[in-house]
């Protein structure tokens, strides 16, 4: 017997995105973490599958509001088809967590009921398959989460001629524990040793916790994240899909990726060298942000020198950017000192004689990397801001 | 520019003057109100005054005794070309100017006065607004009459742009910052002030501070955040931290409560030992005390008999004693009771001796008495016979006028002058003596005889016959009267102090004093006896002695009636006798007296005697009967011991069975003691305690995990409206934010402070750089009033020369305003000068200073060293003009002089 099913992981809803300043964007972000799991149900729906399982980290946090329990119970409800759902280790199922408040299962009873959510290491057998859920019940797991699905295989219990599906939230050889550079994270923790489950006695690993989508095993595949809620780190890094997963007893799984994910992220570093690359970093942008601006996130690192005009205009430009994009992370390195034409107009000015001697001070203690030198660079901005 | 001529007409006080300007230096001298002061405004007023300006300014000009409008004409040099300059001040009507350059057209009216504008470069003054713009023009070189102290920058304000220009034309690196350069500095200020306060803190509301404030608020907010979510955290950790103790005690309580229940068991028969153990501790106990009755009543009993005996053996010799002492104190008895006797009787013939003697003792004192007595009736019989002699005296001298020895002079005195007044008056009078007469005489109608003689004290008559009278007035005028009236006056004065003592006359009075003081020595005397006789206390003396008689009489009286009933001692005749009646009797008192201590003393041996007799008697009594007793009551004793426990075989054999009971007892003890040790008792009970209390400690435990685990439950039951992690990132990201714009703020403040301290810094070199020619020209010629130690600081602001400093040698910098009225003036003067100098270049290089009594202050040193000032500036191509009225003063300023007459 074959099934057909849905593999997803690391939704973290309710997620803040704290370092996002504009509420609006904020907000907007955080709204589409719901809305991916309508386009989710959308895939269920088209293909028939028989199943959804998500493989940890449903919730950003064990403590997540009421409002984003209520959302995702209505969004999950819409799938039509059992949802199993591991604990991982951002919604551990230890002591208070979510899964075990009284909201909690009013919500799910009332808007998902088919939403199940497993907190015991033992053998879930569905009508098309045999389900080994590796729960995390705290946040760090010292031991091998799924050391138990050893035995649990030869159990004459579990039907022999249904597929066998672990799913597991944590680290597989090096992959995963992907923490966000942003708001910091606890490292690297709950390892998986793939290598401790019996050979041909598993038919797929669903694992959750690296946010691309990636394959790390004969039958183990990391789904990813459907909507992708950091800056990527790599090129082969590959979120905002889900896997569509056909599964037979004995048999290699079929895996399709589908994108789901809505908001692009990207990353960008660009050196000025002149004060004309200005214009050149300008049709760089337009270039790699494209269309839907308002759907990119955009980290941006700047360095190199400019003048103070064309610093100006690259203020202006960013300025622009920062209001277009769903969010501009900007790290500026760029040194910004007056060109030797900005120098000569504010020291010579023989008309000026006050400017120019205030222009002449300030130069002579604007080179360097100190914080005196920063401020004399500003102090330069300021004057030559007011001239005009 | 240079003035070479300047008359004046129809002006104010001048009907016409001429004064002809030395190319450099002139004094034009008067006195007060010789029109100086006119000159200089007539001089004034060509240049910048247009000719047809009317009203109070034209009036004002205009001479009240001179007719005509007042016309000017100035003749000066401008751009090396000679002009004349003519105005007629007639108004709008007649007003005119002319301008005449030499070799030049002469140009009229409004071309004259806009080429004069050109030359001088000012817009000359006229219409409405004349007078005020008038005052202004040119005010650095005209120093008017009472305003030469002013500020420096009253006057070179106007000229301002033009010193900069020629200041920067003079000086190599001289600039002045440009309006841009104002401009910027404002704005960076503005920029300062919006972030500092002028003590340079930053400033509340400030941007860097508001960062600031939201830095600490965002902080604040982190640590609530970190807080709730450290608090979450702890309440994961209590409830696992619980719920893992409270596993562990589950296990572990159980195997301590069985230890618990064995050792309970164990116990419960070491208990039931212990009673049996005591039962049969008490068991032998009591057999034992039964054991040791039965041997020790026999005991008791066996040691009675024996203290029987002993006591019957001591009682016999006692009675035998009894029996002697008895006898022995009635012997004593009776001797005692016949010294007490002779005792009582040697009493009595002392009772006896001792009243006579008492009697004869009382006797003598009545016959003292009475001899005293006798003596005080016969002193107080010659007291009262003198007493009545005094009376006597007393009587005749109160009948006697009460007349002193003073008194009966001045009555004689009175007698003397009232004799002496009638002398006078006879002296005074006429005496009328008939020697012969045929016809009958009279005087004042009084016939007077042959032979008789008339005494006339006043004017009286005499007629002689029919037909002859006779007027006489005795004395002369009013000194007959006079004499009579003293002499009568004097007799009046005599009778009347006769009267007032009831004194005949003057001889009188004299025996009356006479026998006034024969009365009183005789008084004197009497008195003095009587007053050594005692005087008026002899009466109660006399009293007192018939008291005293009367006591001792009676107190003899008594002894008498006392001694009557014993026998008395006899009759006593008088004092003698009873002295020597009372030695007799005092003799046998001693005798008596003597038997009667040694009656008592024998009394008093025998009576202790008998008392030693009567205790020895006593005691041994006593001590038989309680012999006697002792021996009876151990008898009894004994008796009834006997009666209670027996004959001494009975008291045997119950001593034998308690022994053997008593070794049954102890026998059984010993085995159950025996199974008590073996069970360990203590180590049991030490066991129960410590196992009670491992439970109670685990049951504690558990019931705090519980606790602990229903609290940390209790906590982590959220309420779903926050997410404690989301929150804390979120703080942690606006925190992280705010501080970011806080660095920038502070960095964007640090910049503009650091531009505004350049821009002052900068603007500060730049002005000591531009006005440093000028200060040092004013410099020059102070130098020549204050000496050459003198410096000049100044800075050259929008209203022209400001912030002026005078420093002299070692002394600190005084600004304009602290300097007195004559350095005032002349630190102005030098202002003046070297702005003239200055700007002169735009005048061909000549300007007129025109100073009107412009040093009123100076003394006459200082006038001396202006002079010198005034001097260097001709030589620097100045035309100095001084009107002063008192040209002498500038005599050594070389100048040419001009004299205005007075009026």
């Amino acid at each position: 017997m074959t099934t057909r099913f849905l593999h997803s992981a690391d939704w973290q809803l309710g997620k803040p995105f704290a370092t996002v300043g504009d509420e609006v964007k904020r907000h907007r972000l955080q709204v589409e973490r719901v809305q991916v799991i309508r386009r989710m149900a959308a895939v269920v729906a088209e293909r028939a599958l028989d199943f959804v399982v998500v493989a940890g980290d449903l919730f950003d946090s064990p403590h997540v509001t009421k409002a984003t329990v209520s959302a995702a119970c209505e969004a999950m409800g819409l799938m039509r088809v059992p949802v199993l759902v591991i604990p991982g280790n951002h919604d551990h199922g230890g002591p208070g967590s979510i899964w075990e408040q009284a909201f909690f299962l009013r919500e799910r009873e009332q808007l998902a009921p088919n939403l199940r959510v497993l907190l015991r290491g033992e053998p879930v057998v569905l009508e098309k398959a045999v389900v080994f859920p590796a729960p995390l019940l705290r946040r760090h797991e010292a031991g091998n989460p799924v050391a138990w699905v050893r035995e649990a295989v030869d159990d004459a219990a579990v039907p022999g001629d249904l597929p066998r599906i672990v799913v597991a939230h944590g680290t597989v050889q090096g992959f995963g524990g992907m923490e966000d550079d942003e708001e910091g994270g606890a490292g690297v923790a709950n390892w998986i040793d793939l290598a401790s489950l019996p050979e041909g006695a598993v038919d797929y690993v669903a694992l959750g916790d690296w946010h691309g989508t990636k394959q790390v095993g004969p039958v183990a595949w990391y789904s990813g994240t459907p909507e992708i809620d950091r800056f990527p780190k790599g090129e082969s890094n590959d979120p905002g899909n889900v896997l569509v997963v056909e599964a037979g007893r004995g048999r290699v799984p079929v895996v399709e990726k589908v994108a789901t994910g809505r908001f692009v992220w990207k990353r960008e570093a660009f050196r000025f060298s002149d004060d004309a690359s200005v214009e050149l970093f300008a049709g760089r942008l337009d270039e790699c942000i494209g269309e839907r601006r308002d759907e990119h996130l955009l980290r941006l690192v700047l360095e190199g020198s400019l003048g103070i005009d064309a610093a100006g205009r690259l203020g202006r430009m960013l300025e622009s950017w920062e209001a277009r994009l769903a969010r501009l992370k900007l790290e500026d390195r760029v040194m910004i000192a007056p060109s030797a034409e900005e120098i000569a107009q504010l020291t010579q000015r023989v008309e000026d004689p006050l400017i120019a001697a205030v222009a002449a001070a300030l130069v002579g203690r604007c080179g360097g990397e100190s914080e005196d030198a920063a401020v004399a660079r500003l102090a330069l901005r300021e004057l030559y801001g007011r001239l005009s | 520019m240079r003035l070479h001529s300047l008359t004046v007409r129809n002006y104010r006080v001048h009907k016409e003057v001429t004064v002809g300007f030395d190319p450099s230096r002139t004094v034009i001298g008067g006195p007060n109100e010789s029109g100086k002061s006119t000159l200089a405004e007539a001089a004034h007023r060509v240049l910048f005054l247009r000719a047809k300006t009317g009203g109070l300014l034209q009036r004002e000009m205009q001479s009240s005794v001179h007719p005509g409008d007042p016309e000017v004409q100035l003749v000066f040099e401008c751009g090396g070309v000679k002009w004349e300059l003519e105005k007629r001040f007639g108004g709008n009507a007649r007003g005119s100017t002319q301008l005449r350059g030499e070799g030049g057209v002469g140009l009229k009216d409004a071309e004259a006065e806009t080429k004069l504008g050109e030359l001088l470069g000012v817009e000359t003054a006229g219409g409405g607004g004349a007078a005020g713009q008038l005052t202004q023009l040119w005010s650095h070189l005209w120093v008017w009459q009472g305003r030469s102290g002013e500020e420096p920058s009253e006057h070179t304000g106007p000229h301002r742009d033009r010193l900069v220009r020629h200041l920067q034309e003079s000086g190599a690196g001289a600039v002045l910052q440009s309006s841009n350069d104002q401009r910027v500095a404002g704005l960076v200020a503005e920029a300062y002030d919006e972030v500092y306060t002028p003590n340079g803190k930053v400033r509340a509301g400030s941007k860097p501070e508001m960062a600031r404030v939201k830095v600490e608020e965002a902080a604040a907010v982190v640590v609530r955040a970190r807080e709730v979510a450290e608090r979450l955290g702890r309440a994961v950790d209590d409830y696992g931290r619980a719920d893992r103790e409270i596993a562990e005690i589950g296990a572990r309580l159980p195997k301590l409560r069985e230890e618990r229940a064995a050792v309970v068991v164990r116990l419960g028969d070491a208990e039931r030992f212990r009673g049996e153990e005591m039962s049969l501790e008490r068991a032998v106990k009591d057999a034992g005390v039964v054991r040791a009755g039965h041997e020790a009543n026999d005991r008791v009993i066996r040691e009675g008999l024996e203290k029987l005996g002993l006591l019957a053996a001591e009682l016999a010799p006692a009675e035998e004693r009894l029996v002697a002492l008895v006898a022995a104190e009635a012997a004593a008895h009776g001797v005692a009771q016949a010294g007490e006797v002779a005792h009582r009787e040697a009493g009595e013939a002392v009772r006896r001796a001792r009243q006579g003697h008492d009697m004869a003792s009382a006797a003598v004192v009545v016959f003292e008495k009475e001899e005293v007595l006798s003596g005080v009736a016969a002193r107080e019989k010659e007291a009262a016979a003198l007493h009545g002699q005094l009376e006597g005296l007393r009587l005749e001298l109160a009948q006697l006028p009460a007349v002193a020895a003073s008194e009966l002079a001045r009555l004689r005195r009175l007698e003397a002058e009232s004799g002496q007044a009638v002398a006078a008056l006879e002296a005074m009078a006429t005496g009328v003596e008939v020697v012969e007469t045929v016809e009958a005489v009279r005087v004042d109608g009084v016939v007077l005889g042959v032979g008789e003689t008339r005494i006339l004290t006043e004017t009286g008559e005499l007629v002689v016959g029919g037909g002859t009278r006779v007027r006489i007035r005795p004395g002369g005028g009013n000194s007959l009267a006079e004499a009579r009236d003293r002499a009568e006056a004097a007799r009046l004065g005599l009778v009347r102090a006769l009267e007032a003592s009831a004194l005949r006359d003057v001889e009188h009075a004299g025996a009356v004093v006479e026998r006034r003081q024969l009365l009183g020595h005789r008084m004197e005397g009497l008195e003095a006896r009587w007053k050594t006789l005692g005087g008026e206390k002899v009466a109660g003396e006399l009293g007192r002695a018939t008291a005293e008689r009367d006591a001792a009489r009676g107190e003899w009286g008594r002894r008498v009636e006392l001694m009557g009933e014993s026998g008395g001692v006899g009759v006593v005749e008088d004092l003698a006798a009873a002295r020597a009646m009372v030695e007799k009797v005092r003799d046998a008192l001693g005798v008596a007296e003597g038997a009667e201590a040694s009656a008592l003393r024998q009394s008093e041996r025998l009576r202790g005697q008998w008392d030693a007799a009567v205790a020895a008697l006593s005691g041994h009594r006593d001590a038989t009967a309680a012999a006697r007793q002792n021996h009876r009551d151990l008898e009894t004793a004994i008796r009834t011991l006997e009666e209670a426990h027996g004959e001494a075989g009975v008291r045997g054999a119950a001593i034998e069975a308690a022994r053997a009971s008593e070794g049954e007892a102890a026998a059984r003890l010993e085995k159950v003691r025996s199974l008590l040790g073996g069970l360990q008792p203590e180590v049991l009970r030490a066991d129960a305690e410590r196992l009670e209390r491992a439970i109670g400690a685990q049951e504690a435990r558990l019931r705090e995990a519980e606790n602990l685990r229903l609290v940390a439950g209790d906590r982590l039951t959220l309420d779903g409206g926050t997410d404690p992690e989301a929150e804390l990132r979120s703080a942690e990201a606006r925190h992280a934010a705010a501080s970011e714009l806080m660095a920038s703020e502070e960095r964007r403040a640090a910049a503009v402070k650091l531009l505004h301290e350049l821009f002052s810094s900068s603007r500060e070199a730049i002005d000591r750089a531009l006005v440093a020619p000028l200060a040092e020209r004013i410099g020059g010629y102070l130098r020549c009033v204050f000496g050459a130690d003198t410096e000049v600081r100044v800075a050259l602001t929008e209203g022209g020369i400001e912030e002026l400093q005078l420093v002299r040698a070692g002394e600190t910098a005084v600004p304009f305003v602290g300097l007195s009225g004559g350095a005032r003036e002349q630190t102005a003067a030098a202002v003046r000068l070297a702005l003239a100098e200055i700007l002169a270049a735009d005048y061909g290089g000549c300007l007129p200073v025109v100073f009107d009594d412009a040093f009123a202050y100076a003394d006459p040193e200082r006038i001396e060293s202006l002079q010198r000032m005034l001097d260097l500036a001709a030589v620097r191509g100045l035309q100095v003009i001084v009107l002063t009225c008192t040209p002498a003063d500038y005599a050594g300023f070389g100048a040419r002089e001009v004299r205005l007459a007075g009026r």
